[in-house]
């Protein structure tokens, strides 16, 4: 019944942003850096609070 | 493997008047059996309120404040004393809060189970399994950037319909021109029939239809025609104007604020500002707002259930505002932006059109930001009042355009015409095209980051799934049930999954007895403390078996014994049956027995076991209390007895119920003796003397009951009992470990945990 990865199993796993993205960016074929550019370019008439909090999690991407 | 309690010191609270001390050296289990009301639950109630400063179901209760023993002296402080293995410890009393690093390391991980919560999570919608997932994942970061990431998307999805729209009126404009279809070739060779027509050069390209130098050597050439070409040209753009009539978007708007709590945005801003008042709050029974006394915790929990609820309506009415901006509001300034376009142009053509009807645009947007019902006979009366201006101006334009023209003249007008709008036709498109790249670009994003997210949460639940399962699968063998999963529906929803005689179901409610789901409910918590839990080692399960039927007990029992026996567990229970069948499987562990309580001095405690059975009998000789050792060497022969019988497979009668558990240790020898006779003959043959002076002993120094006052066993029969008692263990217990020789294994084939000592023993 145990499993056959004991360490496996015991890894704690969480959800992080900045992985997610990377991740998410990756299956795109891009970078948080060229998607700075390219996203942040486009939003340029979005909501400044909601820019600012996509350009953090980007930045949160680049530094991981 | 996270930090162990090695001691655990209780004073002055809830079931404890004075003091209640566990040492647990080494981070070694707890097992305690207690009838009910006798104070065993305030061990668990202990831990909790050292690792969260409350206790939850107290607080449930609106009884928070109730940690303190009644009986407890004045000068007695309520507190709690944690040592452990690492740097967890610490001591928590009334006037003090548990250390900051132990409230948040015990937010996130698992380490306390109360029977009353088993299938709590189990029990939750698919939308709050969800929550409470994502809340315990730290999912709410990603979860707020999936929202703005998404948000930024659709606004990007209207910014490019807006612009389509604007690209579907121009090639409607130009199809006054008799071009079907706009497109740059049909475009140029219009342009070119009408050069050829006008007898002027034809252009080289639709580029140069549409360059304004070209345009004006066209019209240096025909410059009497170039007022009444713009006047064509603005008679058919009047002709293709088109008032917005659709009052669907409204209807669909007054049904959201009629029926909605559109209140919900202002409110959240003011709720998360009062719910991070309440946070900062350290006094658990006044209320920072108000002032008065509440249930602080309770407060927190309503505050956040009611953040939630109110999400939920902001993201409602987020979408039913994106709806009537779009395919109202939206369309009706497009529209006024072109009749104001077309008023200038007649303007500067020297023609003063009538003045256009005033728009409703104003007090549309005024009742939507308002989140008030709009008025869709406003609209309807626009529509009305703009399909009469149209035909009005439309006749005051034919009137100023030149009422005899000439053929070339004629023909010159429509080239300008059609290079004008050619231009405008053109330059949409270009702004068509850059905002479909921002589209696409942030679908791209969005889809790729939620796909993620998705695979992350499934990743996660996959692993939760994989060992619940497990644990499931053993608690339940043999019954039909091969697999269940906890599965991620979409970006809004977590549910179980339960394969149920090869159908699978969801939710596990269908086709699972509450027995069942309480199962599934231990099996995940214990798959999410073993998956999740870094600094919390232990593990608190507070009657956790009390729906199980005796054969789920023993399986449970059977299997914390071998799946947790290198985790830390207290376990608290009052079902005697599931307690020795625990405590028969975990020599290691220290067991307790509560055997009362009373309201000065609390519970009562007795250690349990053979060992300290034994010792306290030998404790009790020496006190002169033959009565008191006779009793437990007795309890510690059988508990010695059942384990060898339980463990060797033993053949003994059977009974219905209960009563299988509870055995005379005469028949338990007797069944000792059939399942050595079976599988160790040799050991049977060398131990049935001692065999037949326990029974001896059973008959006399043992029968303490039959004894009465005159008639008690002497001081040296005790003794020689208690040895010949410690020496039948000896003949199946490893020197080395001390285990039993079938702690692995089975009758026919056995070992300690050491693996030095082997059953049956070697000849």
């Amino acid at each position: 019944m145990s499993s056959d990865e004991p360490d496996d199993v015991s890894r704690r796993v969480r959800v992080d942003t900045g992985d997610i993205l990377v991740g998410a960016l990756e299956r795109l074929g891009s970078t948080p850096e060229s998607l700075s550019v390219e996203l942040l370019a486009v939003l340029d008439k979005d909501d400044a609070n909601r820019v600012q909090r996509i350009q953090s999690a980007i930045e949160s991407a680049t530094d991981g | 493997m996270g930090e162990r309690i090695t001691r655990l010191e209780i004073r002055a609270f809830r079931g404890v008047p004075n003091e209640l001390t566990f040492d647990l050296t080494g981070g070694r289990s707890l097992l305690v059996f207690g009838d009910n009301a006798t104070g065993k639950s305030t061990v668990a109630d202990a831990i909790e309120w050292y690792c969260t400063g409350r206790i939850d179901y107290l607080s449930k209760e609106n009884r928070g404040g109730g940690v303190r023993n009644a009986a407890s002296r004045p000068d007695q402080e309520t507190s709690v004393t944690v040592q452990t293995t690492g740097d967890l410890g610490g001591r928590v009393a009334s006037d003090s809060d548990p250390p900051a690093e132990v409230i948040a390391a015990a937010e996130g991980e698992f380490w306390l189970l109360r029977g009353r919560d088993l299938s709590s999570f189990v029990e939750k919608t698919k939308a709050e399994k969800l929550r409470a997932l994502a809340k315990i994942l730290g999912m709410e970061p990603p979860e707020q950037l999936r929202a703005d990431l998404y948000r930024a998307r659709t606004n990007l999805r209207k910014a490019h319909i807006a612009a389509d729209n604007e690209l579907q009126e121009r090639a409607e404009a130009i199809s006054t021109s008799g071009i079907a279809h706009a497109n740059e070739g049909s475009i140029f060779e219009a342009a070119v029939a009408l050069c050829d027509q006008a007898g002027a050069d034809p252009p080289d390209s639709f580029s140069q239809v549409i360059d304004e130098a070209w345009l004006r050597k066209r019209a240096s050439e025909a410059e009497a025609t170039e007022r009444h070409g713009s006047l064509r040209a603005l008679k058919a753009d009047l002709k293709a104007t088109e008032p917005v009539r659709d009052t669907e978007p409204m209807a669909r708007w007054n049904e959201f604020v009629t029926h909605n709590d559109s209140t919900a945005r202002s409110r959240i801003e003011m709720l998360q500002h009062a719910r991070n008042v309440v946070d900062e709050q350290r006094d658990n029974d006044k209320c920072p707002l108000c002032g008065q006394s509440v249930d602080v915790d309770a407060l927190r929990r309503r505050m956040q259930a009611a953040l939630d609820d109110l999400r939920e309506a902001a993201q409602r009415l987020d979408d039913a505002r994106q709806d009537i901006d779009e395919k109202l509001i939206g369309r009706v300034e497009r529209l006024d932006s072109r009749l104001a376009h077309l008023l200038s142009r007649a303007t500067d053509l020297g023609v003063e059109l009538d003045g256009l009807p005033p728009s409703p645009l104003a007090d549309l947007r005024k009742d939507v930001d308002a989140l008030d019902t709009v008025q869709p006979d406003v609209l309807v009366g626009y529509a009305r009042r703009l399909d009469f201006w149209l035909d009005g101006v439309s006749k005051m334009v034919e009137k100023a355009a030149p009422t005899h023209t000439t053929r070339r003249e004629a023909t010159f007008s429509d080239l300008t015409r059609l290079a004008v709008l050619a231009r405008q036709w053109y330059e949409q498109r270009q702004q068509v095209a850059t905002a479909r790249r921002a589209k696409d670009l942030a679908e791209r994003i969005y889809d790729a980051y939620a796909a993620e997210l998705q695979r992350r949460m499934s990743e996660v639940l996959d692993r939760i799934s994989k060992r619940a399962a497990d644990i499931y699968a053993s608690l339940h063998p043999d019954e039909g049930l091969s697999t269940v999963t906890l599965d991620a529906l979409g970006e809004k929803a977590v549910e179980f999954t339960v394969d149920f005689h090869g159908e699978q179901h969801r939710p596990p409610q269908r086709v699972l007895s509450e027995s069942h789901m309480n199962s599934l409910g231990l099996a995940l918590f214990l798959a999410m403390h073993d998956t999740y839990n870094e600094q919390f080692g232990f593990l608190v399960l507070d009657d956790v078996v009390n729906s199980f039927d005796i054969e789920h007990r023993g399986a449970v029992a059977k299997m914390l014994a071998a799946e947790y026996d290198d985790h830390q567990l207290v376990v608290l229970t009052h079902d005697h049956q599931f307690y020795t069948r625990l405590a028969r499987q975990t020599p290691a562990w220290r067991h307790e027995e509560f055997i009362g309580w009373d309201y000065a001095h609390g519970p009562r405690t007795s250690s349990a076991g053979p060992e300290p059975l034994l010792e306290a009998a030998r404790a009790r000789l020496d006190d002169d209390d033959t009565i008191g050792a006779g009793q437990r060497a007795r309890r510690a022969l059988e508990e010695i007895l059942l384990d060898a019988c339980e463990r060797l497979e033993a053949p003994l009668p059977f009974r219905r119920g209960v009563r299988n558990e509870r055995r005379e240790a005469t028949e338990l020898l007797n069944g000792l003796r059939r399942a050595l006779k079976e599988h160790a003959k040799r050991l049977k043959t060398d131990i049935e003397p001692l065999l037949k002076q326990l029974e001896g002993d059973l008959q006399a120094a043992l029968n303490v009951e039959a004894h009465g006052g005159d008639g008690r066993s002497s001081r040296r029969e005790l003794d020689s009992a208690v040895g010949r008692i410690d020496e039948l263990r000896s003949h199946w217990t490893c020197p080395d470990c001390q285990t039993p020789t079938w702690f692995i294994g089975g009758p026919r084939a056995g070992r300690c945990k050491c693996g030095n000592a082997h059953f049956p023993p070697p000849a």
